[in-house]
């Protein structure tokens, strides 16, 4: 497992680079200049993702299963909160130790993108986060034998036990849209545990959501295959409503092509495509006003504008 | 997605549902450390090696013997795990048979997980150790006496758990 566990990080690691292999090289030694995005225009996201990686290791070691679910939220610029929960099950069958148990798992925490946002509709994040995690685990009754070469062998029965398990974590990763609101990616994950006492009469040799019951620390990964929902704030600055006092009337252009920022075009784009970014029907601007400010100052309130969250 | 099933499928052999391997000692030890007086007068003791030593159960199920231990200062015995008390008896030269003695080990047995791989073992905590010839009939005593340095068997290295302190020859 060990095995397997070192070629699957790696693998990771190299698919983690093809993105960076994939983009153009610069024309000259100035760093091409970075779109400012503002993120005032961003929707709302809440995205659920499955750990591929577990059903597939379930496959491979049969005593042991695990199922892992995640959900994360985009509540801040490069903020996410984080609640994963899952459950799984462990049957240990060997001549001198056998037992079943099993176990549901929830983690709290959050995770923050280190990756910047190039525009309104680039959700691809690598990202670090912490999570506090806790188990509850039942473990059945354990039959024990110990063997000593010159006294003999005793057996014996550990009766079933129902505790609770807590630790932190590290994690660090990273999620791709490969299509429109659809993710694959992958965690690392670096675990410690806190309640060492409770663990030791029997630790069980599996517990989902923190690994080998009887390590005070463990590493592990999950493959995730996600899908994101999104929707416009309460009250979100649109990008085609404008406050009359910031926006000038202009002179009377010869030509008629409106004047539209990349970031307002960019939220046009999934206003107009995205099934699942619905406008808000209270904020909804009559179609006779949807005209660019370059062109018409619309009479709607005025909205108060905010640069930026931070 | 095609490229991470495939590895997958290739990695599979190598992912045999296999145990950890148990990788520490799973019985426990109790180390004996012979002493002899320095000197007849006074309290200064210095290791003492026993010659030609033979050490064995007394009433263990199986016919078992340790018998050419030469130049023993330390010895690790084991305590059975199936009652509260196991006899040794300690011969420090097999050139003189009749020169052996009797270790009587009360204790009380701690059933001890060790790890998935290695499942469970027992610690002991020592009550009392004592010594006599009378159990095998002899009349020749080679132990003067035995004191508990440690009373906790637990696995933990370098600790010696009784002295055992012989007459001078």
């Amino acid at each position: 497992m060990i095995r397997l566990t070192r070629y699957i990080v790696l693998l990771m690691l190299a698919l983690a680079a093809f993105p960076a292999l994939a983009q153009d090289e610069p024309a000259d030694d100035e760093p091409p200049a970075r779109p400012k995005v503002d993120y005032t225009l961003l929707p709302r996201q809440l995205r659920f993702s499955l750990d591929m990686s577990k059903p597939v290791a379930a496959t491979m070691v049969k005593d042991r299963r695990g199922y892992e679910l995640m959900a994360d939220y985009h509540f801040r610029k490069d903020l996410y909160a984080v609640a994963e929960g899952g459950w799984g099950s462990v049957d240990y069958r060997y001549p001198d130790l056998s037992y079943a148990s099993s176990n549901g798992f929830l983690r709290l925490g959050i995770d923050k993108n280190m990756l910047p946002r190039l525009s309104l509709t680039d959700w691809d994040m690598v990202f670090v986060g912490a999570r506090y995690g806790m188990a509850f685990i039942n473990r059945g009754a354990a039959t024990y034998t110990t063997t000593d070469s010159l006294w003999g062998t005793t057996t014996g029965v550990m009766p079933a036990k129902t505790f609770t398990g807590h630790w932190i974590e590290v994690t660090g990763g990273m999620r791709v849209e490969i299509v429109r609101s659809l993710f694959v990616g992958w965690n690392i994950r670096g675990r410690f545990r806190m309640n060492h006492k409770a663990f030791s009469d029997l630790a069980p040799a599996y517990v989902a959501g923190y690994g080998k019951g009887d390590r005070k620390s463990t590493f592990d990964f999950n493959f995730y295959l996600g899908y994101a929902l999104r929707w416009k704030k309460a009250g979100q600055r649109t990008a085609v409503t404008a406050s009359p006092e910031s926006v000038p009337l202009p002179a009377p252009q010869p030509q008629s092509t409106p004047v539209v920022s990349p970031d307002e075009a960019a939220l046009d784009a999934i206003q107009t495509s995205d099934p699942v970014f619905a406008p808000d029907p209270a904020e909804s601007v009559p179609e006779e006003r949807q005209l660019s400010p370059a062109t018409e100052t619309p009479d709607v309130p005025p909205v108060p504008s905010s640069e930026s969250e931070q | 997605m095609a490229l991470l099933a495939g590895t997958l499928c290739l990695l599979l052999p190598s992912c045999d549902a296999e145990r950890d391997p148990c990788l520490q000692p799973v019985n426990v030890a109790v180390r004996l450390q012979f002493l002899q007086r320095a000197a007849d007068t006074g309290n200064s003791f210095r290791d003492t090696a026993l010659p030609n030593m033979l050490i064995n159960p007394v009433d263990g199920p199986e016919t078992y013997t340790i018998a050419g231990v030469k130049g023993a200062t330390r010895y690790d015995i084991r305590l059975s795990p199936l009652s509260d008390v196991c006899r040794w008896y300690i011969q420090p030269d097999s050139s003189h048979p009749g020169r052996r003695d009797t270790l009587t080990f009360l204790y009380e047995r701690r059933l001890h997980f060790i790890s998935n791989a290695c499942g469970y073992t027992y610690y002991y905590a020592l009550g009392a150790v004592s010594t006599s010839g009378r159990v095998l009939g002899d009349t020749i005593h080679a132990i003067d006496s035995v004191v508990i340095a440690d009373r906790d068997v637990n696995g933990q290295a370098g600790k010696v758990h009784v002295n055992v302190y012989f007459h001078k020859p």
